[in-house]
């Protein structure tokens, strides 16, 4: 399945218009809406959206920001990848919508995650000597699509 | 050579760059719009309502081979135009009346509102002018014009879809696929004697099964609410709870955002902002004479009795 194609299963709820994906900084990743919503206008969306995530408590981790305007609403979830935004009208499911929104946050992350390396601190020590060998260099751990790896 | 299809094709008319009222419906045309409205009356549009522009012309008239009425009329939306368009396409006229670039009435033949404005921006091709018929003086339509394309957008979206669909050939299923899943209740008797509650008309008699349990009550612990009313300005006119200066603060940045997310995918200002967290949740509601509510509550994960 493409992204894309996921982003389209959102409209297997009743009245989604359509949905767009937005990163950390607010770049637009990925689109699948009418053409009436132009890029230049998400363009101007995207990093005010990715800013209303610090609107949370600290202690708080976000899950979910539903903008009201007269006509429609943005729905928009909190994933690794962004944000995903959904416009809908007034009338929709909110509760299925949700749902399909989580599957979707959850396999846009599968997806387009970046395996990261956990890097630990190296300890603060004094330089060997130069007459004694190199440590051995150790291996880091970890994990991309569930599984492990070491390097 | 470029392929130009009847449906990219919308011819646009504009009889000034900024804000225009329609002009008097008494004027003279002139003789630069003799070829205009010659053209006008092929398609059957009444010369008079053709705008006339001024002696001395302020904007530019453009012939616009790909552009669809969508388009055209979010540039007028966006100019924040007032006047009546006529739209013309394959012998069908339609007006659309903006004040200030929202559409707030439309003619169609006999209807008019929504439904008119509906089938106006659906046609695919034609012509898109400037006319001097009088604005409406009563509003039918009631949503804003990128709700209304949007809306369209996707009544077309799901159209093709469900063309696709049946253009699709249909596999046919093996006769076995039909066969119930569970046993059905015997028929009822539709020839019993009257009198008897089993003949027909009569409601069925219930079953004797147990109906499903309900599902268990959900029970939600006890909220901790704060409560702040703020100023368009951002100052707190009103608080109550713990933190609530804090919470002022934090709505009134959200509150902000909000409005400039509305600002850029054009759909006027919010009503409202929900931000659901793990723990807490805080509604934003606009008040009509500019403040701002805010409430945030503690939400306790659902506990099942």
């Amino acid at each position: 399945m493409k992204p894309v194609d996921a982003l389209s299963s959102l409209k297997d709820i009743e009245g989604v218009y359509g949905s767009f994906v937005v990163d950390g900084t607010g770049s637009v990743t990925l689109r699948d809406l009418p053409s009436v919503i132009d890029n230049a206008a998400l363009r101007e969306a995207g990093p005010r959206i990715a800013r209303l995530w610090g609107a949370f408590p600290d202690d708080d981790p976000p899950e979910y920001v539903l903008l009201e305007f007269s006509a429609h609403q943005v729905f928009i979830r909190k994933c690794e990848a962004g944000s995903l935004c959904v416009f809908v009208p007034p009338s929709v499911n909110r509760a299925a919508l949700k749902m399909a929104a989580t599957f979707v946050a959850r396999w846009l992350d599968a997806e387009l995650a970046v395996p990261s390396v956990s890097i630990e601190p190296s300890p603060v020590s004094e330089p060997p000597p130069a007459s004694q060998p190199a440590p051995p260099v150790r291996k880091t751990t970890y994990f991309y699509r569930g599984q492990r790896y070491e390097g | 050579m470029s392929e130009t299809t009847a449906s990219e094709t919308l011819t646009m008319e504009l009889a000034g760059d900024g804000p225009r009222d329609p002009g008097p419906v008494d004027a003279a045309p002139s003789d630069a719009d003799e070829e205009t409205l010659e053209s006008d009356a092929a398609m059957e549009v009444d010369v008079d309502e053709v705008m006339v522009p001024p002696a001395s012309p302020t904007g530019f008239q453009a012939f616009l081979q790909h552009a669809n009425l969508h388009n055209l009329l979010q540039i007028e939306g966006l100019s924040r135009t007032t006047g009546v368009f006529l739209v013309v396409s394959q012998g069908r006229r339609g007006y659309l009346h903006l004040s200030n670039g929202e559409l707030f009435h439309a003619e169609a033949g006999t209807v008019t509102g929504e439904v008119a404005a509906s089938q106006i921006l659906s046609w695919g091709d034609g012509e898109f002018k400037s006319c001097n018929k009088p604005l409406a003086t009563t509003a039918t339509i009631h949503v804003s014009l990128q709700a209304l394309l949007l809306r369209l957008a996707k009544d077309s979206d799901e159209a093709a879809q469900s063309e696709r669909r049946v253009a699709q050939p249909v596999e046919p299923r093996p006769i076995e696929e039909d066969k119930p899943t569970e046993p059905h209740l015997p028929a009822p008797n539709l020839l019993a004697t009257p009198g008897d509650p089993r003949r027909a008309g009569a409601p069925p008699p219930r079953s004797s099964r147990v109906p499903p349990p309900l599902p268990p009550r959900i029970e939600r612990e006890a909220s901790n609410v704060t409560e702040v009313l703020i100023s368009p300005a951002g100052e707190m006119i009103q608080g109550r709870g713990t933190g609530s200066d804090e919470f002022s603060a934090r709505v009134a940045y959200a509150a902000r955002l909000a409005e400039l997310i509305g600002r850029a995918i054009r759909s006027g200002s919010p009503t409202a902002l929900e931000l659901r967290g793990k723990g807490t949740q805080t509604t934003v509601k606009w008040q009509p004479d500019g403040n701002i509510a805010a409430t945030l509550e503690s939400v306790q994960s659902p506990k099942m009795r």
